[in-house]
């Protein structure tokens, strides 16, 4: 049901001034339970779910964990009306729920913020939010219902701005619009999948908290997430599923984190061990005072200055749009610089590093050719090489067997070379571009959020063969958004900030928060606290 | 082979295509049902007469020939995601320009030198005319499906002018034509029959695309650029050189259609030398997934419609037109079919690895990378 206005009135009073001040809503707010009940989801051979069982609690958050492909997802998509459950059922409050649709899983205030946004860039905040919005008359006053949406977000102590295009918004806002848009059609359980992937720490905060508030105002919220600190963080309770199964729900008070990551992975992979220390070696090249300029894709960048030596693991780090992706295309060589000076190998002066340099791109779909075969792919890189090919007739046999390499190097399933690359999963898409990447004989490797939406398993492998190849002696620069990943990975970490860099810290001196004080502009201590109240 | 080896997405594909033919049949039987024929007569009679005798299929490899050089010039722009839709302008451009070499050489020059002559001078305007919506794609991001397609009527108005005006036969001003083109300037022909060295062109033409696109480091690349040019750029492909060769070479094949047609066939420049073969291309090359094997084949089915509806005019009294519609039923379907048809062979590829899927090997790192160090470094 739409949101009538008295409704809307109600919730202004329930929802007012939570977000400052929490305590306050707590109180006398009925305590709503859901939960799973053997609930089975099989496709064709694999199982997603099998017999999941557990309760979800109003008033705190609640985290599913899990590996890639443990189910998180298919159990969300049944909570959401997407999918339907093999066996089992769902329970509101000891009545059991029908969900057949989206639309009616959304009449039942369900309702979900995907990982990749749906909001349409050219449209302002306004039209996003009443896009598909049930409650809409098919003729309305545009004014006063913008008048409407824009009181109400001012109730829930969402700041942004709702009048400019979407595409002007930074990804925490949009974050924050999705999760404003589910509040608006009257949400009552709201599911997070992976809401701080694109995030910075301090971003991913705000977010978590406005959704820690969210749940303490009485609703359900669920968090689907990779992030162990996060759980940790601001969960009250935590799932974890692995292969299908659920695992076990536990508070997040009575267990610590590395627990947990072991029972995600089930593995001894966890044991902490000390960062390798890379040995740098020759320059493999400098960029000194270099401009770019500002496109309308492209941020500018100005006065970079950075060396990056063999054997070295460097580390951008930034909030997102800071120009870390930009400074990672200038180095891969696909951006023009307009001053300054590149110092390739050897000191020597060059217009580009791009025959020096391998590039995983930050957008996955950058990167690789769908409808063409996973050999295929594997090769884009290499058929540049003059050996690749005779008489310009492609040496298939070189492809493949490069394929063949990079498969089992990489884990990638189905292991076969002539299916089709989108066929695959995204991580294991993943892993074949970071492994043909690798595979070149560039000297450079420029990785740009090489372990967005891979396990922690695979991130790991992934952290580990870019210290190899360092260690191999090449040149390694990793941007991430995330500051742990970078901490782990490591010898030295820039931090980005409008375009240029803002800080340089060594791996004997890495501080987290000095790092993030970095992104935030200005060694501010006002910036780490704050917090939006 | 990239795209063979893919075989079960190969036999989506062809199966698509098959009954996109056969549903267009079958409505436009109906209609023909409902205006009171047989469709089943008339079908047979296509048949008759596209492929019932040696004569039948001779005309009907005459009517492949330029919707063959057509549908590979779609092709050769579609493999790189260009979406050229102005062959048939391209043909026309094509026929002009062999037609200026034809009156403005001397009737005594030696066949081989003015065949030559013309088709050199028949690809360069194709060539030309398609480098227009090229260099606008490439240089302003302009869409090049519209220029091709504007540039098409563009393309008739001058042939138009040229027959009405500078070039119309000063001997019988009655009609807009050119006057008839020398001896030497006719392409060479098999015996008794219409079919011409052009169509063996056209096949040639194919096989060597398909070998370019399946074994060639140029080919890789175009198919990379095809399936997308972002990667291609990041892969550092010299992604707007291949998209305006792509280009100029699609419209160059176009035009031999056009060389083809005015030199073995018409003998000279008239209008209406091309009842849609661009078009009739167009939907062969969607038909055959721009592969240029598949063309080769689909062309000569294709031309068994086109010579099968001449002699549908004679005896059953129905228009022409007849197979425009018959072609517009098989493309609607062919379109229509295209999301569902994608689905099914995702569903197809995804079932392939069954055996792994359930237990995917864990990866474990020889020296595991710590994850959880915020304390690590500080």
């Amino acid at each position: 049901m739409p949101p009538t206005r008295s409704q809307l009135k109600k919730h202004a009073a329930l929802d007012g001034s939570h977000l400052s001040d929490r305590a306050s809503t707590t109180v006398e707010k009925q305590k709503r339970v859901l939960s799973f009940n053997s609930v089975c989801k099989q496709f064709g051979p694999v199982i997603a779910n099998d017999n999941v069982s557990f309760e979800i609690e109003s008033g705190s958050i609640h985290a599913i964990v899990g590996e890639n492909g443990a189910g998180k997802s298919t159990l969300s998509k049944i909570l959401s009306g997407y999918y339907r459950p093999d066996k089992g059922a769902i329970y509101l409050n000891g009545t059991e729920v029908v969900l057949n649709s989206p639309t009616q899983a959304r009449q039942l205030g369900i309702g979900m913020v995907h990982q990749q946004l749906a909001l349409v860039p050219s449209l302002t905040g306004f039209e996003n939010v009443l896009l598909g919005d049930p409650g809409l008359p098919f003729a309305f006053h545009k004014k006063e219902i913008e008048k409407k949406v824009m009181l109400r977000a001012r109730e829930l102590g969402f700041d942004f701005d709702l009048s400019s295009p979407v595409s002007n918004l930074g990804i925490a806002e949009r974050q924050k619009l999705e999760i404003f848009k589910l509040l608006w059609r009257d949400t009552q359980i709201l599911i997070l999948d992976e809401p701080t992937s694109q995030l910075t720490p301090f971003e991913a905060e705000e977010v978590l908290t406005i959704a820690e508030n969210l749940a303490a105002a009485g609703r359900i919220v669920i968090l689907i997430t990779h992030h162990i600190n996060e759980v940790m963080k601001f969960a009250k309770r935590v799932t974890v599923l692995r292969k299908g199964k659920c695992i076990k729900t536990v508070d997040t008070a009575k267990f610590n984190s590395d627990d947990l990551a072991k029972l995600m992975v089930d593995s001894n992979a966890f044991i902490p061990t000390a960062v390798p220390q890379g040995l740098s070696g020759a320059s493999l090249f400098r960029l000194e005072n270099v401009c770019t300029k500002a496109t309308a894709k492209h941020k500018a960048l100005s006065n970079i200055n950075l060396e990056v030596c063999a054997g070295e693991v460097v580390g951008v780090a930034g909030i997102s749009g800071s120009g870390q992706a930009e400074l990672g295309m200038l180095i891969a060589g696909l951006l023009e610089l307009s001053s300054g000076i590149i110092f390739g190998a050897a000191n020597e002066r060059s217009r580009s590093l791009k025959d020096l340099a391998c590039y995983v791109p930050g957008e996955q779909k950058l990167a690789y050719a769908p409808g063409l075969s996973v050999a295929a792919n594997s090769f884009i890189r290499s058929v540049n090489r003059p050996g690749a090919h005779t008489l310009g007739f492609v040496k298939s046999s070189l492809m493949r067997q490069q394929a063949q390499q990079i498969i089992e190097s990489f884990v990638i399933t189905p292991s076969l070379c002539d299916v089709a690359a989108n066929a695959l999963s995204g991580g294991n898409l993943q892993r074949l571009i970071i492994g043909r990447e690798l595979s070149t004989s560039a000297k450079i490797v420029v990785a740009d959020n090489p372990c967005a939406g891979l396990d922690a398993a695979m991130s790991m492998r992934i952290r580990h063969e870019l210290r190899q190849a360092a260690s191999a002696g090449r040149g390694v620069v990793l941007i991430s958004p995330d500051l742990e990943e970078l901490i782990a990975t490591c010898d030295r970490i820039v931090v980005m900030f409008n375009g240029s860099i803002n800080g340089v810290q060594q791996a004997d001196q890495f501080n987290y928060q000095s790092l993030a004080m970095f992104m935030g502009g200005k060694p501010e201590l006002s910036l780490i606290n704050g917090s939006k109240a | 082979m990239i795209g063979i080896r893919i075989s079960k997405a190969t036999i989506v594909a062809c199966l698509g295509s098959l009954g996109s033919i056969l549903c267009g049949l079958l409505v436009v039987g109906l209609f023909l049902l409902l205006a009171g024929r047989n469709p089943i007569n008339i079908y047979s009679g296509i048949f008759a007469s596209a492929f019932g005798d040696n004569f039948a299929i001779s005309e009907t490899l005459v009517a492949a020939t330029p919707v063959m050089f057509c549908a590979l010039a779609v092709a050769v722009a579609g493999r790189v995601g260009l979406m050229n839709i102005g062959v048939e302008g391209q043909l026309l451009a094509g026929a002009i320009g062999s037609t200026f070499v034809a009156l403005a050489m001397p009737e005594t020059t030696p066949a081989w030198l003015m065949l030559s002559l013309m088709c050199i001078s028949g690809c360069l305007c194709g060539a030309l005319w398609s480098a227009i919506p090229a260099v606008l794609k490439v240089g302003l991001n302009v869409n090049e499906t519209i220029v091709s397609l504007l540039l098409n009527y563009v393309a008739v108005l001058v042939l138009e002018f040229l027959i009405h005006g500078p070039w119309q036969d000063p001997t019988n001003v009655s009609w807009p034509q050119t006057q008839a083109f020398p001896a030497c300037a006719e392409l060479l022909h098999m015996p008794e029959s219409r079919l011409h060295l052009g169509f063996f062109i056209a096949v040639v033409i194919g096989i060597a695309l398909a070998i370019l696109l399946a074994k060639t480091a140029i080919g890789f690349r175009a198919n990379v650029i095809g399936a997308n040019p972002e990667a291609a750029k990041y892969a550092h492909y010299k992604v707007n050189r291949y998209l305006i060769a792509a280009m100029l070479v699609s419209g160059a094949v176009a035009a031999l259609a056009g060389f083809s047609q005015v030199s073995a066939i018409e003998g000279r420049l008239r209008s209406g030398i091309s009842p849609g073969y661009g078009y009739t291309g167009f939907l062969v090359c969607w038909l055959a997934r721009q592969n240029p094997i598949a063309i080769i084949f689909t062309s000569v089915l294709l031309g068994g419609f086109l010579s099968g509806a001449d002699n549908l005019q004679l005896t059953e009294k129905l228009p022409f037109a007849t197979v425009n519609i018959l072609e517009g039923a098989i493309f609607l379907f062919l379109l229509g079919s295209e999301s569902s048809l994608k689905r099914l062979a995702e569903k197809m590829q995804l079932r392939l690895p069954s055996k792994n899927v359930t237990s995917p090997p864990e990866p474990t790192p020889t020296q595991p990378v710590n994850l959880e160090t915020s304390e690590a470094g500080a």
